[in-house]
């Protein structure tokens, strides 16, 4: 698995390539530890180029959507592959956190909800 | 790493450490028999998905404490289905006793190996467990035209 992270207009994106499974959620959930904060708790997930995801994976991205709306902020997630959809929806993860087609969707919906809420 | 692999042309049979880097190993091969069988794209994934939760179900809870533990797999490629037997020799795991989560059951609050027990009973046509004085044996199932 590889993570890369950018921060566009205050928004964190993190993208993420591979395989998310129990033996590499953990630096996933490492990497959220060291990047969520505050300063960065709007957070957008990009998993375009995501191969694969366990039920781990989907406890590791809890995980970092917790913090996020703990820090006042929120997880996003975008680009989500067909099979990957799957298990989101089996384990109801797509209940929780909001999901869009693209990236730029996603970043666009945090100015959308500042400018609804005032 | 101490393998026993043996490859009958419609069998695969393995041994191996219970250790989280080598699920994606165990996953891989039943995922390139099922291609082998003609499975759709969609039941291969299903296949790799209950594996790993499987898997990883048992180094988990099968093995708590223990870091010399074993799983055996054997997948062999049937006319119609694909059957999947992975032994594993610590703590007894029943998934009869964990039961199906409610539809809105909050996710972080299902018990551990719930959420993984949930995929695999959703996207397998079959599962069975099974302890004997041999192991703890769990056989899951893949049907074709599933």
């Amino acid at each position: 698995m590889e993570i890369e992270f950018e921060v566009q207009d205050g928004i964190g994106i993190v993208h993420i390539k591979g395989d998310l499974n129990a033996n590499t959620s953990p630096e996933l959930t490492t990497f959220f530890e060291e990047n969520i904060d505050e300063e960065h708790a709007n957070i957008v997930i990009d998993m375009k180029k995501l191969d694969y995801s366990s039920s781990a994976g989907v406890r590791a991205l809890l995980g970092a959507a917790r913090a996020a709306r703990q820090n006042g902020g929120d997880l996003r997630i975008a680009a989500v592959p067909s099979l990957v959809a799957r298990i989101f929806k089996l384990s109801q993860f797509d209940r929780i956190v909001k999901m869009f087609d693209t990236v730029e969707e996603a970043v666009q919906s945090y100015s959308a909800t500042e400018s609804s809420s005032g | 790493m101490p393998v026993s692999p043996s490859s009958p042309d419609n069998s695969i049979s393995l041994r191996v450490p219970a250790r989280l880097e080598n699920v994606r190993r165990l996953t891989r091969m039943v995922s390139d028999l099922a291609l082998q069988a003609d499975l759709s794209e969609r039941a291969v994934y299903h296949c790799r998905l209950a594996m790993d939760e499987a898997c990883t179900n048992i180094i988990e809870h099968a093995y708590p404490t223990q870091d010399d533990g074993e799983i055996a797999m054997q997948v062999t490629l049937q006319e119609d289905e694909l059957v999947i037997l992975l032994t594993d020799f610590g703590l007894p795991y029943d998934p009869a006793n964990v039961p199906h989560p409610p539809t809105h059951a909050p996710l972080d609050r299902m018990r551990p190996g719930g959420l993984g027990l949930h995929i695999m009973r959703t996207v397998m046509d079959d599962i069975q467990y099974r302890v004997s004085n041999s192991g703890n044996h769990l056989r899951m199932v893949k049907r074709r035209l599933s």
